[in-house]
């Protein structure tokens, strides 16, 4: 096993990849418990974990749903043949 | 000009942005094409299903979810990616870490996501990013994210196995995290 994966405590390299991981599948107990106890004292991770929820999110609403360019375009025509 | 007319100009105004959505997943142009073109008849022909509650574009991008879903599913031999070691990509990866597994740069503070969210340009660079991720990198994420397939599936279409798709989906959440750090987030912050 890789060494900074053995430590009684998680390193910020580790605790990316559960962040990333708990995206796409259901942590173990001891892994979320490691992720939990690592975000309460780091702020990297913690910030690194906010910048995943909000991609999550935006991919959500991507492409934004600002209204199609013609609602509030009367005037303008754009003849098709 | 009739309703249908109108629907019918906006929906061909949209068709271009469609397109290129469609070929982040698609990555074949006549196949991504394809896939909007039915979503778009499917929208003409059922018009009274748009009730007007979202937007049209979110209305129609809805229905090309499930088109795009329908072609990766018919064109399964397409989809298998190589999922080789990539070595550059797990270099750049280790690269942001020091050798006792700390970051070696603080990541930057993004800010309210929802202040984020309500910028249209944000979603102009979202977009550019997408597009830089490299192929298979991008179709995973889109499959993931946008689709919003679960992993399982996900690994059942590309014949990969669990661990593949989790690292390929780590991989190109961090190198869209370095590029919206790069184009969004880091220019705002130093103005």
């Amino acid at each position: 096993m890789e060494p900074h994966k053995t430590g009684l405590k998680p390193t910020c390299r580790e605790v990316h990849r559960l962040v990333s991981e708990g995206m796409d599948r259901n942590l173990s107990f001891i892994e979320r418990t490691r992720m939990r106890l690592h975000l309460m004292v780091c702020d990297a991770c913690t910030r690194f974990n906010g910048q995943m929820s909000l991609l999550r999110t935006a991919m959500h609403r991507f492409p934004d749903d600002s209204p199609p360019p013609l609602d509030d375009d009367e005037h303008a025509e754009h003849p098709h043949p | 000009m009739s309703p249908i007319d109108t629907l019918h100009r906006q929906l061909e105004v949209m068709r271009p942005l469609l397109v290129r959505f469609a070929q982040l997943q698609i990555r074949n142009q006549a196949l991504a094409e394809d896939a909007v073109q039915d979503a778009l008849i499917a929208v003409l022909e059922k018009p009274e299903r748009f009730n007007g509650q979202s937007s049209l574009r979110t209305y129609v991008t809805g229905i090309l979810k499930y088109k795009i879903i329908d072609c990766l599913r018919a064109s399964s031999r397409e989809r298998q990616i190589d999922t080789a070691e990539d070595q550059s990509e797990d270099d750049a990866i280790d690269a942001l870490f020091k050798a006792d597994g700390h970051t070696r740069e603080q990541p930057l503070a993004w800010g309210d996501p929802d202040a984020t969210l309500e910028q249209k340009d944000f979603f102009k660079v979202l977009e550019i990013c997408l597009e830089k991720l490299p192929a298979k990198t991008a179709r995973i994420f889109m499959m993931r994210e946008w689709l919003e397939l679960e992993t399982d599936e996900i690994c059942k279409e590309l014949a990969i196995t669990t661990s593949n798709a989790w690292v390929l989906l780590y991989r190109a959440r961090m190198r869209l995290r370095e590029c919206l750090d790069l184009n969004w987030f880091g220019n705002r912050q130093a103005t």
